[in-house]
């Protein structure tokens, strides 16, 4: 899993979602690793019944893709194979194949840390340790034995691009916990990013937090898909309108449609797409 | 709600308290006062032993009570004093040890039927009387081991009398770390080792202090465990593997003289007096301490 | 659709969207009948109802706009209720020009100097040509109510003929005027029908587009 720490920026921002599939013979790939992440025939199976059924579906680098469906549709299931943090819960079994950068993240010898490490996670409600808020932002690097000097420079650097830094950059010092809502979960988007991923999953990431808080969250969106793959689980099908390039709807375990947003919200192909997202069911 | 009727707009709002809404108002005026005189009737024992210990206690004490060795009929507690010291570091330390490292297991790894077996085999543990805990040291430590009556078997046996308090504490409070902090931890990349010593252990540590020093008030106040196990000796201890002296022993042995043979049953008040004290002490300490920590994670538990 | 259990405020604003659409196809209907009417002679009054309908056309375009963008604002539809109220948008303002068009035909016959056969009679093409509008805004009204897009699927080709039409009749026109077999007055105001009704079916043509959208999400060309 080693690669450039971040890939020289494209001279030409080509639209992936654009359509046309990039023409391979003609130019070497303008963007490094277009697809970061490809699930196929993904299955999670619990003791009684099966949570993801056989979903194939691949994650653009440098795009946010929305994951959208009723409750218990599988949506957060989905996004905590991507990491491996499925396996955190007892009981449930993972078949099939995710590949990150055409690695297989569940293959023998891949330990879920390195894996975890690579492609972050931020939760439905903001998770902060009782530590400083320097030390909340350390926390990933401290484990692999960062120096300090490298630590100090790298907690600047997430704070900053999780745009908390000017609120917070000359109070380090202070317990995380007293932070607003709002400002605990960038927080937490600041302790993702310092362990330098190039993916991050967020679960509901502005379902326990106040318009403003939601707000800056999804402006925050906008810039990290400039340099990351970002997918988010959201119940709002208005938040997933304005910050996703794609969209996917999730119903009973299996995927039922993926798109670009807007058409998946203009014009869906499928039925039971069409009844969820103008609100006819769920 | 808003069935009032316009002639009279209040009427909802203002009517006369009826019947059933009386006998409510009037439980609530029972417990509101019945709550208060409860608590007072239960701090009065508290007080009439506290009196009663201090008013036997304190006239006769002086520096000499702490300083000398306890000698024929009377002399001084210095002896039980640091016999009770010893004897209470190493079954902390035991006890501690053991019993965190089992809490941890059993909130964070243990597959949930051992779990439940543990659990089950602390509150056992918790429930054996003290002086069956000190059989069990006597036949196995005294006799067993050609030991004798040491203070090392003492120690042993006292931890084990002490071992399901602070087991059953760290449980609880290993347990009670909100379970997301785990996920957060995992997430950003930690092993379960890392998260259980750089963020459960720190959330633990307050409740986990507070039960240890728990362990520790109920363990000075132990007799019986000890008079089967660490002998009696009226000098302090001259190695773990010596009879030792302690405060609970002297309340256990004096308590039973005559008024008239010396000031034997005035040393037993004074041991109470200062056992008394200690725990006060330690209890006054672990609210400091664990309060300081506890200010840290505020916010954590809403 | 399945009747809407949920979302029953969002049911009922569309709702009500659709019986003012649905005014509008019947108000404009009348009003291009009220204008072929009078381009056949036949007067009876209709030339003001033609007036009246114009402007209640213009009336209900007006609610109609209104209720869309309250619904855009309150209710974010998305789907085919967006395309249903994006769709209404442009269809209601197609149907205020049929309205337009069809008083501004009643004006152009009112100029016409009395006792001259009426229009029809003098230029049957136009009569075809007003046949053929009239089924066009039919066409697309039904597939509209009915939500088929396969309804409008010819509509292009009745627009072609309607536009050969209006080429073959300007042309007549331009040449009986210099022939002087027509007065000026009275030509221009023929040129200004026959222009009219090319452009009512340019709108029919809209709506069909429009009501293809709406129901297939795939916008013609």
């Amino acid at each position: 899993m080693s690669d450039a720490p971040e890939p020289p920026p494209t001279p030409t921002p080509t639209d992936p979602a654009a359509g046309a599939p990039p023409s391979a013979t003609l130019r070497e790939a303008p963007v490094p690793h277009p697809v970061l992440l490809a699930v196929r025939h993904l299955f999670v199976r619990a003791p009684k019944r099966v949570l993801l059924d056989d979903i194939s579906l691949e994650l653009n680098d440098r795009e946010v893709t929305a994951i959208i469906g009723p409750s218990g549709c599988g949506k957060t299931t989905f996004i905590r194979t991507l990491n491996r943090m499925v396996e955190v819960s007892p009981g449930l079994r993972v078949e099939g194949s995710v590949r990150y950068k055409g690695q297989e993240i569940y293959g023998a010898g891949i330990d879920p840390v390195q894996v975890r490490r690579r492609i972050g996670m931020v939760f439905q409600r903001p998770i902060v340790f009782p530590m400083s808020i320097y030390e909340n932002v350390a926390f990933g690097l401290r484990l692999e034995g960062t120096d300090e000097d490298e630590v100090e420079a790298t907690v600047e650097r997430s704070l900053k691009r999780a745009g908390l830094w000017r609120e917070v950059g000359d109070s380090l010092e202070a317990p995380a916990l007293q932070l607003s809502g709002g400002q605990q979960q960038r927080l937490c988007i600041a302790r993702a990013l310092a362990t330098g991923p190039r993916v991050l999953l967020m679960d509901e990431p502005t379902a326990s937090l106040d318009p403003v808080g939601t707000q800056k969250i999804e402006d925050l969106l906008f810039e990290l898909k400039h340099e990351y793959s970002v997918v988010i689980v959201t119940h709002n099908m208005q938040q997933a309108a304005r910050v996703a390039d794609r969209t996917a709807f999730f119903y009973g375990g299996k995927l039922v449609e993926v798109d670009e947003t807007a058409r998946l919200f203009e014009t869906p192909r499928e039925r039971l797409t069409e009844q969820y997202i103008t609100g006819r069911f769920g | 709600m808003a069935a009032a009727t316009p002639s009279n707009p209040a009427s909802d709002l203002l009517g006369p308290a009826d019947g059933r809404l009386r006998y409510r108002l009037w439980v609530d005026r029972v417990v509101r006062w019945g709550l208060p005189l409860t608590f007072l009737l239960v701090l009065v024992p508290l007080f009439d032993l506290l009196y009663w210990v201090s008013a036997k206690a304190l006239p006769t004490f002086t520096w000499a009570t702490i300083s000398t060795n306890p000698v024929g009929f009377g002399g001084g507690l210095w002896a039980p004093i640091t016999g009770t010291f010893l004897l209470i570091t190493i079954a902390t330390a035991i006890s501690g040890g053991l019993g965190i490292l089992a809490g941890m297991y059993t909130a964070e790894f243990a597959p949930p039927p051992v779990a439940r077996l543990a659990r089950l085999a602390g509150n056992l543990l918790a429930g054996v009387p003290a002086i069956v805990v000190g059989y069990f040291g006597y036949f196995l430590l005294v006799l067993y081991t050609h030991w004798g009556f040491t203070t090392l078997a003492g120690a042993i046996t006292l931890s084990v009398f002490m071992l399901p308090y602070v087991y059953r504490v760290c449980d609880l409070s290993f347990s009670s770390v909100p379970r997301d902090q785990r996920e957060a931890a995992l997430a950003a990349g930690a092993t379960p080792r890392q998260y259980l010593l750089r963020v459960a252990f720190p959330i633990a540590f307050p409740s986990v202090l507070t039960g240890v020093f728990l362990a520790m008030a109920i363990g000075l106040g132990e007799t019986a465990p000890l008079v089967l196990t660490a002998g009696w000796s009226n000098s302090p201890s001259t190695g773990l593997l010596s009879t030792t002296s302690y405060l609970t022993g002297v309340v256990y042995q004096n308590y039973q003289f005559p008024d008239t043979l010396g000031h034997l049953v005035t040393l037993a008040f004074q041991a109470a007096f200062l056992l008394v004290v200690i725990v006060l002490v330690l209890n006054i300490l672990v609210q400091v301490i664990a309060g300081r920590y506890r200010r840290r994670l505020q916010g954590l538990f809403s | 659709m399945t009747p809407p259990e949920q979302r029953r405020d969002l049911a009922e604003s569309l709702e009500r969207l659709a019986e003012s659409m649905g005014s509008m196809f019947e108000l404009s209907h009348l009003a291009l009948e009220g204008a072929l009417r009078a381009l056949a002679g036949e007067n009876g009054g209709s030339a003001e109802a033609v007036l009246t309908l114009d402007r209640e056309l213009y009336g209900l375009k007006a609610q109609v706009v209104m209720g869309c963008v309250e619904l855009l604002a309150l209710q974010a539809p998305v789907a085919r209720d967006l395309r249903v109220v994006t769709g209404d948008l442009e269809i209601a303002s197609d149907l205020d020009r049929v309205g337009r068009y069809s008083k501004d035909i009643v004006e152009a016959v009112h100029a016409l100097p009395a006792g001259e056969p009426n229009a029809f009679s003098a230029l049957p093409a136009l009569r075809e040509m007003g046949t053929l509008t009239e089924r066009m805004l039919t066409t697309v009204s039904e597939a509209y109510l009915h939500g088929d897009a396969e309804a409008v699927r010819h509509i292009e080709e009745a627009d072609n003929s309607v536009d050969a039409l209006h080429e073959q009749i300007f042309h007549e026109l331009v040449a009986r005027i210099s022939d002087k077999r027509l007065a000026a007055g009275t030509g221009a105001s023929l040129i200004l029908v026959n222009r009219y009704l090319e452009r009512l079916a340019d709108h029919a043509v809209n709506i069909g587009g429009h009501v293809e959208y709406m129901v297939t999400g795939v916008r013609p060309r």
